[in-house]
């Protein structure tokens, strides 16, 4: 049981969770957003301790190089420099804690009601070979879709941020 | 040796305080940040199954599109939040109560 893969797993589950807790407590935005990136990054470390090599390298690249930078954009294009600071306001707390402990009610019985299949005991595979193959063969509709909206998002976001001119 | 049911445990916790974060947050940004993290949360799952199952990796695909999708959102979400701020000078949520711009 107390592998040190699972040693290593138990670390970074309190890290993402630590971070996740912190991003959602803190009223600072900046530091919001950076401890996110903690956060993603654990979970980057987790797909490694879970042999998805791949997608370990897809999560640093997109999440915590890609989206996370947009995220810092976001936060400093629509805040304004000294005027108004970066502080965060919370409010419903008490309906959203509710609402949180019954979805967490919902999950806990499901996890322990449902039989989870047992891991098989393998050797670690790289699996880049593998996803890129079941793309161009089992996932190809999927793959093909996911182009197209990629084309739609980019026309849309730009057609939805250009400032908008009337007569 | 690593249970799926305490990874899966780890999701459903991640889950949930993305969720909370989408319930209380008045900044978009930061309900932003609470919708990756369910994302996530999400995604650790997929890869929780396709690590119980040995050499089916079905799991790990579905996540890279779940990634993609996430980075094409919050492109779009973006754009949105910026169009929301040059409207009413504010991204707090409770204050874009207007229909027509």
């Amino acid at each position: 049981m107390l592998t040190p893969s699972y040693i290593a797993f138990v670390i970074v589950s309190v890290w993402v969770l630590v971070a996740s807790v912190y991003v959602v407590t803190t009223p600072h935005i900046v530091r919001a957003a950076y401890v996110l990136l903690a956060a993603l990054f654990g979970i980057a470390v987790m797909y490694v301790i879970l042999h998805a090599d791949f997608l370990a390298a897809v999560q640093v690249l997109i999440y915590v190089g890609g989206v996370n930078i947009l995220i810092i954009f976001g936060v400093m294009l629509t805040e304004h420099m000294g005027k108004t600071s970066f502080q965060l306001v919370s409010f419903n707390l008490f309906p959203a804690l509710l609402t949180c402990a019954l979805i967490a009610l919902a999950l806990i019985l499901g996890l322990t009601v449902y039989p989870w299949p047992e891991q098989e005991a393998a050797a670690a595979l790289p699996t880049t070979a593998p996803i890129g193959v079941m793309f161009l063969t089992k996932y190809l509709l999927p793959f093909e879709v996911a182009s197209v909206l990629l084309l739609v998002v980019l026309l849309g976001a730009v057609s939805v941020a250009r400032k908008e001119v009337r007569g | 040796m690593i249970p799926v049911s305490h990874i899966i445990a780890v999701g459903a916790a991640m889950f949930c305080i993305g969720l909370f974060a989408l319930l209380t947050r008045r900044n978009a940004v930061a309900v932003f940040m609470g919708i990756e993290l369910m994302l996530n949360a999400a995604n650790l799952n997929f890869v929780a199954f396709s690590h119980a199952h040995a050499h089916e990796i079905d799991g790990q695909v579905v996540a890279v599109f779940v990634i993609m999708l996430a980075a094409a959102e919050f492109a779009v979400a973006l754009a949105l939040i910026l169009s929301l701020y040059q409207m009413f000078r504010s991204v707090h949520l409770d204050e874009a109560d207007d229909m027509k711009g």
